[in-house]
């Protein structure tokens, strides 16, 4: 029999992706030690919610990622496609009926919605560069949820959004859209298509004169970020069962955003491991209440100097709180 | 009949004429070289026929390789000239640094990606053999200018002469039948501009490309190319075999000047 060519698929550096049958491997473990930490009662189910909320910031920044980090376009609309998909998915399992079907339809429906909407709002503004791009998409979230918020509160429930959804976001289920988020970027990532993306990133010129459609491939970006904002946003409407338009503000595009910077810009593991220490970060400090806010702020800055430039953090410490000026060609150790 | 066929082609930018009334008319198979001093217009020629730029007047055609017959390509844009078969280096190098090598070249392959992205999604059997396809044809090439064993390296980390030929390398793994070289050999000792000499010739023989260079390098130049067309302030003041041109009256003065 003709030995199947073992061929090399990784994409170079995009960091961080792995080969897939260890992934499905991996999901699986994973999967079944918390359902065992569940049914052990190690995992309580306060902690369970942690679980889940971990999930979904996986999904909305893995699909931030593609845009921002892979793609290289800049991104601050995140919140407002996630608005997208929590609404649809919310008024299809109020008004319709509770039934898992109509819970995954919600779902589907609601990625679609927002990828359609990025990609006709991605014609537009994905012919601007950088910190335009960032500020357009910044105003276009804030459009979605400002429209959501004065549209007939017969509707949409206006400032008060909605509440009494079913809480559909299990675990299971949420899990199950991770791995399918995770599945669908890494092999995007590993095509043509995804390494158009990244070309498109690191040299847009370049890029075109390769014989790539710049404009395309940004849009297609801007479809398949938005569409998992969508999922994202469906999944989280079923996880706090009230949802209001100020819960997609500007901050939670913000805070996706962050994920994903932590992680490292179009590193898919990192932005894993960024939304699970994040968020484990962000409910023990819980008990502090008032000094929530200041210590995440702290910390985050600490993580990102660990994280940033090469030299290492405790002289990057030093050197902060050293009041000697450095002399001209002193070398940092 | 000519394959790239370039009449009257102008080009204004505000009052500036940086490229007047241009003809370059080229056969499949040679090698043409376009020098001029600093300034003449030789790297907005290349914009010009790549797409970068879009001509102020003029006509830009190149041979249909599938019909035969030539096509109008002027003000296209980039991405579409290159689908039509032409392919370009920079001069300040624009490799996708972040990237291996193998996957800048995997990138260049992208328009005869025939898959879709479904079956990139699901790994369907057409993703897997046009994958495959994509690797041996870039394996190919990396062997052919000696960059195979370091097909895993990120591009940013090659030194400066691999960067140059590995761009090289990417603009023959479009598929093109026309290759623009901007200074391919800028910045490269006499050995290493020997070599890429020699490999410029045997790309050209091995993929039957039509290859275009502008360089500095005149010892460069007139070893390699049958061709030469000299420009010096938009026009073109001298065009034949490079013995002709090194003994162009015309030449010589735009180069040092006229005689006191």
């Amino acid at each position: 029999m003709k030995k199947k060519k073992n061929i090399d698929i990784k994409p170079g550096r995009v960091l961080g992706i792995s080969e897939n049958k260890y992934d499905f491997l991996m999901f699986l473990i994973v999967f079944i030690a918390i359902e065992l930490l569940m049914s052990v009662g190690v995992i309580t189910p306060f902690y369970k919610t942690i679980v889940i909320k971990i999930c979904i910031d996986i999904v909305l920044a893995l699909g931030l990622n593609f845009i921002t980090g892979i793609t290289g376009q800049f991104s601050l609309g995140h919140a407002g496609f996630m608005a997208i998909g929590a609404y649809i998915a919310a008024m299809l399992v109020l008004k319709v009926s509770s039934s898992f079907v109509m819970v995954l339809v919600g779902t589907v429906l609601g990625g679609i919605a927002a990828a359609f909407l990025g990609f006709l709002i991605g014609i537009p503004t994905l012919r601007l560069k950088g910190d335009y791009l960032a500020i357009a998409t910044l105003g276009l979230g804030e459009i979605i949820r400002i429209t959501i918020q004065n549209i007939d509160p017969a509707i949409l429930g206006g400032a008060g959004g909605l509440s009494g959804i079913k809480l559909y976001s299990k675990f299971e289920f949420v899990f199950i859209c991770l791995f399918i988020t995770y599945f669908v970027i890494n092999n995007i990532l590993k095509s043509s298509y995804g390494r158009a993306c990244v070309a498109v990133r690191e040299d847009e010129i370049a890029a075109e004169s390769m014989g790539i459609n710049i404009t395309k491939s940004k849009i297609f970006a801007f479809v398949v970020g938005t569409f998992f904002a969508g999922i994202g946003g469906a999944l989280y409407s079923g996880y706090v069962g009230v949802i209001q338009p100020k819960n997609f503000g500007f901050m939670k595009s913000i805070d996706i955003l962050m994920i994903v910077v932590l992680g490292g810009l179009g590193n898919i593991n990192g932005t894993i491991i960024a939304a699970i220490v994040l968020d484990i970060v962000s409910f023990a400090l819980q008990e502090f209440s008032e000094l929530r806010m200041i210590l995440y702020a702290i910390l985050l800055v600490a993580i990102m100097l660990i994280k940033s430039g090469e030299t290492p953090f405790f002289v990057k410490l030093r050197n902060m709180f050293s009041l000697k000026k450095k002399k001209l060609g002193e070398s940092e150790e | 009949m000519a394959i790239l066929n370039v009449k009257d082609l102008t080009k204004n930018f505000g009052g500036l004429q940086a490229v007047s009334h241009v003809d370059i008319e080229v056969e499949k198979g040679e090698l043409i070289g376009l020098i001029g001093p600093n300034g003449a217009g030789k790297t907005t020629i290349f914009n010009l026929l790549t797409g970068v730029y879009t001509p102020t007047s003029g006509k830009i055609e190149l041979k249909n390789q599938e019909t035969g017959d030539l096509i109008k390509i002027n003000g296209l844009k980039p991405y579409i000239t290159s689908s039509f078969g032409i392919s370009r280096t920079f001069q300040n190098i624009r490799l996708f640094k972040e990237l291996s090598v193998l996957d800048n070249l995997r990138i260049a392959m992208h328009k005869r990606c025939k898959y879709s992205l479904f079956s990139a999604i699901f790994r369907t059997k057409s993703y897997r053999e046009n994958e495959e396809l994509f690797y041996e044809n870039a394996i190919n090439i990396l062997k052919f200018v000696g960059l195979d064993e370091k097909k895993d390296e990120l591009a940013d980390n090659l030194p400066y002469g691999e960067q140059r030929k590995l761009e090289i390398a990417r603009a023959v793994a479009t598929g093109a039948s026309v290759v623009f070289l901007d200074e391919p050999a800028a910045g490269m000792n006499p050995s290493e501009t020997e070599e890429l000499s020699r490999l410029i010739r045997d790309l050209r023989d091995k993929y039957e490309l039509t290859i275009i260079l502008i360089e500095h390098d005149m010892k460069f130049v007139m070893n390699l190319c049958e061709r030469i067309y000299v420009l010096d302030f938009g026009t073109i003041i001298a065009k034949g075999e490079p013995n002709e041109i090194k003994n162009d009256k015309r030449v010589i003065e735009a180069y040092l000047g006229e005689d006191v």
